[in-house]
């Protein structure tokens, strides 16, 4: 997970040539604030670099120009009006940064990544009825629990152990997941998910495993429905999120048939989407799933994904789309 | 006479075609008294062919603040003397007395199934007026408490809700648009507390089975999201 934790993504931010000219007076940024560059990690979320953005590039840009941050008694740019847009999708701030990029870039499926990661930055006219509105770090923090509990109740069945957090540790986890700091994030991590050998699994023996098992696994499929079961994506023309059918399913660790066998990425698919037959395939033939970034196969054991590639949020996250 | 066709499988919890059969029994027995106590709309949306694709849509008038009771609290002064007992608290809510003191706002409630917690989920959506005349949609969760929740008791309960309350703001799992919603968790435990499953035979206790799930579950749920049911 550490692995998964680490990982990044490159970010070249350019501001809305519509808001330059109303802050600056002209469309072109002043040197060196014409583009930002940044990492954000994958699992990480966009309302926690939103503050960087904006000390580090914004106010000493604006600065620059002689205007000042705050101008009667209110701040020129706020946080909240502060929203991301790639190829005129507004980026839904909710969503970890790895899963916007793995959904809206289309060469990923094929290892062709589009890096760094163009995007526009706007502080002005935030897409109303469009994005979740007023993001800020403490709106960002309520969600993510709201999530985090949700995939406590799906792995035991009640959202015991994260609702006996002491307010430290809940404090404790969201500063982890805020400042990315593994320590203080995965401390508290394993209080509501303690570790388990999913090896173990495989022998499907449960008194080897040190902790009961999860009741089943949290998963979201984001799947792309613009010809995803024929002819794939077309390589040229850019997701948007309206093309992107989402549900939500709790996996079972093992396959109703056998009690034995481990439910694997295409039985999650299945069950997602009602596919009654076990041995229907088509999908597995057409597309691909991924999984931070990573075609995860089909017959790969769900369990060990949910080890391993899960988010902060504890889900998996998996996007399918159609192989071109 | 048996009630084994209207017996859920795992009270307080439901099967998606449970959930789809509770709504449809909902929408036989409250649509008309609803619409004549002034709700615009309810129908079940169908977005797809699976039972958790389907949802129970009902939309009402949205009142300014000088046509409604504040019920159990205090009265308006058009409604000075009247006795609690008489006030209908539907007709407080849905209907206005001098129409032409309607915000012209209306409100829309979603109610979704959910296939982790395995109970309805209420999503709504607030529109009213804005100064242009223009219909916008309210996703601020104080405005949106402030116009539906009447009852100042259910207000301090709703905010001593951990993490931001009992109202939050998600997508919509069909529609992807951000709604309000009422947080979930405490839904089955609220259920199972209160009522008792039609399996369990002990009379003078209510029973819960498919025709009157959706209107135990609101009874519970709807003074928080401003949904009052009628007497059937």
């Amino acid at each position: 997970m550490q692995r998964v934790w680490k990982g990044m993504i490159p970010i070249e931010l350019q501001l809305a040539s519509a808001d330059a000219i109303e802050l600056l007076a002209s469309a072109v940024l002043p040197e060196p604030f014409q583009t930002f560059y940044m990492l954000i990690p994958r699992v990480s979320y966009l309302p926690f670099v939103t503050s960087r953005v904006k000390e580090r590039w914004l106010d000493p840009m604006l600065a620059l120009s002689g205007i000042r941050a705050v101008g009667d008694g209110q701040a020129i740019i706020k946080e909240s009006d502060i929203w991301f847009e790639y190829n005129g999708q507004p980026l839904k701030w909710h969503y970890p940064v790895g899963l916007l990029y793995d959904m809206l870039v289309s060469d990923v499926a094929k290892g062709e990544a589009e890096l760094p990661w163009s995007l526009t930055l706007h502080v002005r006219k935030f897409p109303v009825g469009k994005l979740v509105p007023s993001p800020s770090t403490q709106a960002m923090r309520d969600m993510f629990m709201a999530m985090i509990k949700e995939a406590d109740f799906i792995r035991n069945g009640s959202t015991k152990r994260v609702m006996d957090l002491a307010r430290s540790d809940q404090m404790q986890l969201l500063d982890g997941l805020e400042s990315h700091s593994y320590e203080k994030y995965f401390a508290i991590h394993s209080i509501i998910v303690p570790a388990h050998d999913s090896k173990a699994l495989a022998s499907s023996s449960s008194t080897k495993t040190k902790s009961p098992m999860p009741k089943a696994i949290p998963v979201r499929f984001y799947m792309l429905t613009a010809g995803a079961n024929e002819d794939g994506r077309d390589a040229s023309t850019q997701a948007d999120f309206s093309q992107f059918h989402i549900s939500q399913i709790p996996v079972p660790l093992f396959k109703e048939t056998s009690g034995t066998e481990q439910t694997t990425v295409a039985d999650a698919f299945r069950l997602c989407y009602e596919i009654s037959d076990p041995m229907s395939s088509a999908f597995v033939a057409n597309c691909t799933c991924l999984c931070q970034g990573i075609k995860a196969p089909w017959e790969s054991p769900i369990a060990w994904l949910a080890d391993n590639l899960f988010y902060a949020d504890c889900f998996l996250h998996l996007v399918v789309v159609g192989n071109s | 006479m048996s009630n084994n066709a209207g017996t859920l499988t795992d009270f307080p919890y439901l099967m998606q075609d449970e959930f789809v059969q509770c709504i449809e029994r909902f929408v036989e027995q409250y649509a008309r008294p609803l619409i004549e106590r002034g709700v615009t709309d309810t129908n079940i949306v169908i977005r797809g062919r699976s039972a958790w694709q389907q949802y129970l849509q009902l939309r009402r008038p949205l009142l300014s603040k000088q046509n409604r009771c504040l019920n159990n609290i205090s009265l308006s002064e058009d409604n000075a003397g009247i006795e609690l007992e008489d006030v209908d608290p539907l007709q407080d809510i849905y209907l206005s007395e001098s129409p032409t003191k309607d915000s012209g706002g209306y409100v829309e409630y979603h109610i979704v199934y959910s296939r982790t917690w395995r109970v309805p989920v209420v999503y709504v959506r607030a529109y009213q007026l804005d100064e242009t005349g223009n219909m916008e949609v309210v996703l601020d969760v104080g405005r949106v408490v402030d116009l539906l929740v009447t009852d100042n008791a259910v207000r301090g309960a709703m905010a001593a809700v951990d993490f931001g309350g009992a109202l939050g703001i998600q997508e919509h799992p069909m529609l992807g648009h951000p709604y309000l919603y009422l947080h979930p968790c405490h839904t089955a435990a609220l259920l199972r507390a209160v009522v008792a499953p039609s399996s369990d035979d002990r009379s003078g206790v209510v029973q819960i089975g498919i025709d009157n799930y959706v209107a135990a579950w609101l009874s519970l749920v709807g003074p928080a999201v401003g949904l009052a049911l009628p007497c059937v």
